[in-house]
């Protein structure tokens, strides 16, 4: 394994899609860990240097080289502003799925392990879930968040709190004029972390006119083990998802989880060399739409309710430059009547949650997370909107962590607000 | 071995955090936004004004020499450690220290992001004038270095007349204040010397620049004309009207394509080229401005003219220009982005001229450049992969600043001479001219380590090995230094 | 030491009978109080590098000339031998509307040189006064600079290029003749203002303005220069159409005729496209109403200019200092300078932060510069003494403490010139 030359696996990035970086410069002031540490080996050229540098054996991939392709968040900001169309995500899960699978750190294969075997496997991920639970409940954390040396180590534990979303099958039934069967993604953490965020897009689903299904089989999109390299479990799930969303018979798969999202719509290329599903997956991939580009599509059914608050909204990342989905939350919380959006500086900079990252990178996504509570702060809202269970836990540890007041919601909560 | 006692006498000064030597951390500095490479021996990352002095004095002590470095997006290889040695990078010292609204001043450190100068007096109604197209992410102690310019410079001018003093770094590492916030001071201007010299002769360490109040109101015209020809003359014909825009930007057929595709800006496929007029000041003023430039335009054959008032309407006239190096970049795996500047006047001959050099090499070319100030981009796309093609276009881009030279322009109008083109500095400079020049180097103390291989012409290539280089090279591999 | 008769037949040798100045025509070319022992008129380049060739080999100091209207700008030289003349070098080398650029030789008289511009509409912005006799040469050598500053700049904004013969005689070329250039050192910048010190400017090119379709002028009086300034700050933030802003206090003020006794004037100069100057003029009235400020319109616009002249000419101006400082500084700075000896006439352009200010007579010259540079030095501003009584000039380097980069320009000097021939001793701590 240690003799195979690197980046000569059937992940690598590809010549071409490494050519196009002109090493321009363009992407720096985008690049959260750029901005923080003022390394070029922590920017986007730097980065598809160091891939380019490794595919070409200039340098090996030591661990400080890994170390610097590891504190990427893969927000992909460098891709949305990017003038030559590099497509930096594709390359940097290239890149990792290569690094895992030849020699990686042992943090790596731990991460690998925990993602595959526990956070995609519902029964597992269930019962990590109940522990992270009783933790809260038990008053544990509370504990831990105030003790000197713990505090920094546990604040951004995700919160699991409220009932788990367990329904599947048909969830509800169009109200009013029918427009259309969709399926929704239930995911991993966000029926125990966030089952309330479900229950508000299937209420306002169906509000606006379709069906919406849970396909009992579907499994977890396989977007966090991809972005850790671990590409044969991504792809496997991927195969899972488009059996059972293709089966089930929808006009579309709405996801309400920018990450999900993202990740869905990029299983074409994740299966374009599996000849049984390249095809299928490709379908799959136009179906896949973030709840709130679905809506905003729409000829949206107005709230007859108000909501008064200053809302601020911060992009997912996954959804503002992976998916490249700005207008579309804004659009809904402009439909709210009553509701001000206070617009952040920079909304659409990582807040540091970036996936597993915050675990895996502590320091760095505590830092993004100051600056980000600093933004919010000085909008004076009350109500920080998002679209990802990640961002909201992120922010959700931010308030705790600054000892601000604050309520954290995804977007759709506040429409389903403003409907009742 | 990287030089280790060279590396500790830098971590003394810095912290060992900001001293970066393995392979890895030096490989990323070895470029910048060109075609240019060179690796250093030590990149150290200061914290201010003081700890870059210290470096320079070590780095003279150990014979090493010292390029400085913003953010890496200069298009002259200005930033590429020709001789290895030591890279200073600004990007920790990017404090802005003083914004004097009343007096239109802003002191700030070099590595300040100049998007985030205008940023910060926007409040006060006031901006930072030089707009290079990279503002987003360039810092200021570059656009010094460079004396960079952008659209907005046909008007306002380029860095040189923002910029009022100047702290910098000599190669002896003495901290020396010139200029300052007040007008004229007395003795002679050594801030309107030191932009401009590319990093060679002193490393600037804080800045006084002026700042400008807001227009209050900007119109911007789109004129879209069948060919170049009668663009060019629209130019030509606008200044002569006696109206200096604000910008005058042209894009010629090829660019216009691309950027259809990439951002739908509306162009007609069959459009030679597309003029981007603004015009600022007072709406009164805008607003006559805006009708002879219409008028002119129309006289010289515009099929169409758009007209934008809202800042939202101007925007998406921009649009196309704006999206225009992104969409060229897609049309090839790479492009190289030449500057020369030719008398007004002569726009339409020298741009007939490039096509033909293009044509004969057998390149595609787009032309998106400032053309109010005669200062030509042509942009010329090819394949880095295929063997050859960067010497061809390097070729290319000799001819066409030939043309630009013998049209009575020069070399390069706002991204420097740098290292790639220092050999063409003896087309429009003497013997004796680039001795005078040599002697500013000698004054500042400046050793042949300072910033070494810009601007003065000289028959040793970047990519010719020095002893130090080959210890380098040894260390990375063969394809280190290409 | 050259004697006068082989230095008269040598240069002679060069320029040719005519080009040598008789020895009566010396007195023309003396530098506060200095006469040379020759003085030459040389017609090209050649013959200018020629000379300075000359000079260098027989270690000879050169001063170069103009129009001699800002000779007196500059500290007392240390050495002086030989006058020249730029002025039979006087042509306009290149001029191409379209290009908005024009290229002359340095002994052009400004006056003719906007003449020939103005045929085509269009202008180099430079105002200093005595435009009749000063050379661009001399202008360019002084950094002199009028009202039209506010709008356009200084020298330095618009200058794009040169040809400066050197110290040891060679033609030499900084910049070029395109408006945006960034080939090579700006040597551009170091040559003006340096008063002849580093090379003899024989040519230079620039960037031109077009000429306004409409000019006006308006007078407002204040009875505070602080009020003035005020006002003037108050226009600005507007974004009108201004070309110039001058603060006359109530000394020159009145001198000119421009407001009445104990009233300073600031005058306005708008220029401009038709419809904007009028919106300027009619928003100026509601500001002057709303301050409570006489407005008129004049009809003569140079008339505040004119005091300028007046303020420096050798009849009325005994001390003539410039002096800078931030714009919110200077009133403050006007009002302290009124207290030395006064009071003085004084010419501010306030949106800049220069001031020229000038005194008749002073009883104890020298105890007043003190006062002078305390009170500058109060608002972090500098002080150049343009005109100084040849009693105390020698004692004094008028341009006061050197500045911190000293060192730097010594070394630039030495580099330029380092056998001292060109205008030795003229410039700031007396290099």
């Amino acid at each position: 394994m240690a003799d195979n030359p690197p980046f000569s696996g059937p992940f690598a990035p590809s010549d071409a899609d490494l050519s196009r970086c002109v090493h321009c410069g363009l992407c720096l002031e985008s690049c959260p860990t750029y901005t923080e540490t003022g390394l070029e080996t922590e920017s986007p050229r730097g980065r598809l240097y160091l891939i380019k540098a490794i595919a070409e054996e200039r340098i090996e991939a030591t661990p400080t080289v890994v170390g610097h392709l590891d504190l990427c968040l893969q927000c992909r900001n460098c891709e949305a502003v990017c003038p030559s169309g590099v497509p930096y995500g594709r390359i940097m899960e290239g890149a990792r799925a290569e690094l895992l699978a030849n020699r990686p750190p042992l943090a790596w294969r731990l991460r690998a392990l925990f993602l595959r075997e526990v956070i995609a496997r519902p029964r597992r991920m269930a019962a990590f879930a109940t522990l992270l639970r009783l933790y809260r409940a038990s008053g544990l954390r509370w504990l831990a968040e105030r003790a000197p040396f713990l505090r920094e180590r546990v604040i951004l534990a995700p919160t699991i709190s409220g009932p788990t979303f367990r329904a599947r099958g048909v969830l509800a039934r169009p109200r009013g004029e029918a427009r259309g069967r969709v399926a929704l993604l239930i995911g991993c953490i966000m029926p125990h972390a966030y089952g309330r965020v479900h229950e508000a897009t299937v209420r306002v689903l169906a509000r606006n006119g379709f069906e919406v299904v849970a396909p009992p089989h579907q499994a977890c999109c396989g977007a966090l083990n991809a972005h850790n390299g671990d590409r044969p479990t991504a792809r496997a799930l991927a195969r899972r998802n488009i059996d059972a969303f293709l089966d089930a018979g929808v006009d579309a798969v709405v996801v309400n989880s920018a990450g999900c999202g993202s990740a869905m719509k990029e299983y074409g290329e994740l299966l374009a060399d599996d000849p049984d599903y390249a095809e299928k997956a490709k379908r799959f991939a136009g179906m896949v739409k973030d709840v709130t580009e679905l809506l905003a599509e729409l000829p949206l059914e107005a709230p007859t309710g108000r909501v008064e608050a200053d809302v601020t909204f911060q992009d997912p990342c996954h959804l503002a430059h992976a998916q490249r989905i700005t207008g579309a939350p804004r659009e809904l919380l402009a439909a709210i009547p009553g509701l001000r959006l206070v617009e952040m500086a920079q909304p659409d900079r990582c807040c540091g949650s970036a996936g597993i990252y915050s675990l895996a990178h502590r320091e760095m996504s505590l830092d993004l997370l100051d600056g980000k509570m600093r933004e919010i702060a000085a909008t004076g809202a009350e109500v920080i909107a998002t679209a990802n269970p990640g961002c909201m836990a992120q922010i959700e540890a931010g308030l705790r962590r600054h000892r601000r007041p604050g309520r954290v919601v995804h977007v759709v909560e506040l429409l389903d607000e403003a409907y009742r | 071995m990287p030089n280790s006692s060279l590396i500790r006498d830098l971590s003394r000064v810095v912290g060992r955090r900001w001293v970066l030597h393995e392979p890895e951390d030096l490989l990323v500095y070895e470029y910048d936004a060109t075609i240019e490479r060179g690796l250093p021996e030590a990149v150290v990352l200061p914290y201010n004004a003081n700890q870059v002095s210290q470096v320079v004095r070590i780095a003279r002590r150990h014979n090493a020499p010292v390029t400085a470095r913003g953010a890496g997006t200069g298009l002259s290889g200005g930033a590429i450690p020709c001789d290895g040695g030591i890279v200073i990078v600004t990007s920790r010292m990017n404090r802005i220290l003083e914004v004097d609204a009343g007096n239109r001043i802003a002191v700030v450190e070099p590595g300040v992001i100049n998007q985030d100068i205008t940023d910060a007096v926007a409040p006060h109604g006031l901006y930072f004038a030089p707009d290079p197209s990279s503002q987003k992410v360039c810092t200021i102690g570059g656009n010094v270095a460079e004396n960079a310019g952008g659209p907005h410079c046909l008007r306002y001018g380029t860095t040189t007349n923002h910029v009022l003093g100047l702290e910098i770094v000599t190669p002896e590492g003495d901290l020396v204040w010139l200029g300052g916030k007040t007008a004229d001071p007395p003795g002679y201007d050594l801030t309107g010397l030191v932009v401009g010299s590319e990093g060679t002769i002193c490393i600037v360490t804080k800045v006084i620049v002026r700042l400008m109040d807001c227009p209050q109101s900007t119109v911007t015209l789109l004129a879209i004309f069948d060919e170049v020809d009668q663009a060019s003359h629209a130019v030509s014909a606008i200044i002569g009207q006696g109206i200096v825009p604000a910008a005058l930007e042209m894009m010629d057929r090829n660019t216009m394509r691309a950027v259809e595709e990439a951002v739908q800006a509306g162009y007609p496929p069959d459009a030679g080229a597309v003029l981007l007029i603004e015009v600022d000041g007072l709406e009164e003023e805008t607003r006559e401005q805006a009708d002879s430039v219409r008028a002119v335009c129309e006289e010289l054959g515009a099929r169409e003219l758009r007209i934008g008032f809202s800042a939202e309407d101007r925007e998406r006239l921009w649009a196309g220009r704006k999206g225009a190096l992104g969409a060229l970049g897609r049309l090839a795996p790479s492009y190289y982005i030449l500057d020369g500047v030719v008398p007004r006047s002569k726009l339409p001959a020298v741009l007939r001229g490039v096509y033909e050099a293009c044509d004969s090499f057998g390149f595609q070319v787009a032309n998106v450049f400032h053309a109010g100030d005669g200062n030509l981009h042509p942009n010329v796309m090819f394949d880095e992969r295929v063997p050859g093609a960067t010497q061809r276009v390097l070729d290319l881009g000799e001819v066409i600043m030939r043309l630009c030279v013998e049209a009575g322009g020069t070399i390069t109008g706002e991204h420097g001479v740098g290292y790639e083109k220092r050999n063409y500095m003896s087309w429009i400079f003497s013997e004796d001219d680039l001795e005078v020049m040599a002697g500013v180097k000698l004054a500042f103390g400046a050793t042949d380590l300072f910033n070494p291989g810009k601007i003065f012409p000289s028959s040793k290539g970047c990519g010719e090995v020095s002893s130090r280089m080959k210890a380098a090279i040894a260390k990375v591999g063969p394809d280190a230094y290409v | 030491m050259v004697k006068q008769a082989s230095l008269l037949s040598q240069l002679e040798a060069i320029v040719g009978a005519d080009g040598v100045r008789r020895s009566d025509e010396l007195s023309a070319f003396a530098v506060d109080g200095l006469t040379p022992q020759a003085a030459v008129a040389p017609s090209s380049y050649e013959q200018v590098a020629e000379v300075l060739r000359y000079a260098h080999t027989e270690g000879l100091a050169v001063i170069p000339h103009g129009g001699g209207t800002h000779m007196h700008i500059g500290n007392v030289p240390g050495r002086y031998d030989i006058g020249l003349s730029l002025l039979r070098l006087d042509q306009v080398v290149e001029h191409e509307p379209a290009d908005l650029t024009v290229t002359c030789q340095a002994g052009i008289t400004l006056d003719r040189l906007q003449r020939h511009l103005g045929q085509h509409g269009q202008l180099v912005p430079l105002g200093p006064a005595w435009g009749e006799e000063a050379t661009i040469g001399g202008i360019l050598a002084a950094n002199a600079s009028g009202p039209s500053r506010h709008a356009h700049g200084a020298p330095r904004d618009f200058t794009i290029g040169m040809k400066v013969v050197t110290a040891d005689g060679r033609i030499t070329k900084a910049g070029g003749r395109v408006v945006k250039n960034v080939a090579g050192y700006d040597l551009c910048k170091l040559y003006i203002g340096s008063l002849g010190t580093l090379g003899v400017i024989v040519e230079a090119s620039f960037k031109l303005a077009p000429t306004a379709k409409v000019e006006r002028t308006a007078v407002a009086t204040f009875e505070t220069p602080g009020q003035a300034c005020a006002f003037a700050a108050d226009l600005q933030r507007r974004g009108l159409t201004l070309r110039a802003v001058q603060l006359l206090n109530a000394t020159a003020a009145s001198a000119v005729e421009l407001a009445q006794q104990g009233l300073c004037a600031l005058v306005l100069d708008l220029a401009g496209t038709p419809q904007a100057v009028e919106r300027s003029r009619r928003e100026i009235g509601d500001l002057a109403q709303d301050a409570a400020a006489d407005l008129r319109d004049e009809e003569n616009a140079a008339k505040a200019w004119e005091s300028r002249m007046r303020l420096g000419s050798t009849e009325e101006a005994y001390l003539l200092c410039k002096a800078t400082a931030l714009p919110t500084h200077l009133s403050a700075l006007i009002e302290s300078l009124e207290t030395v000896d006064g009071p003085p006439h004084i010419l501010a352009l306030p949106a800049v932060g220069v001031l020229y200010a000038s005194w008749p007579r002073l009883e104890d010259a020298e105890a007043a510069v003190g006062r002078l540079r305390t009170a500058v030095t109060a608002v972090d501003g500098s002080l150049v003494l343009e005109r100084c009584p040849l009693d105390i000039k020698p004692r004094l380097d008028i341009f006061g403490d050197p500045p911190p980069s000293f060192d730097l320009m010594r070394r630039v000097k030495e580099q330029f010139d380092p056998k001292g021939v060109l205008s030795p001793g003229r410039q700031v701590g007396r290099l």
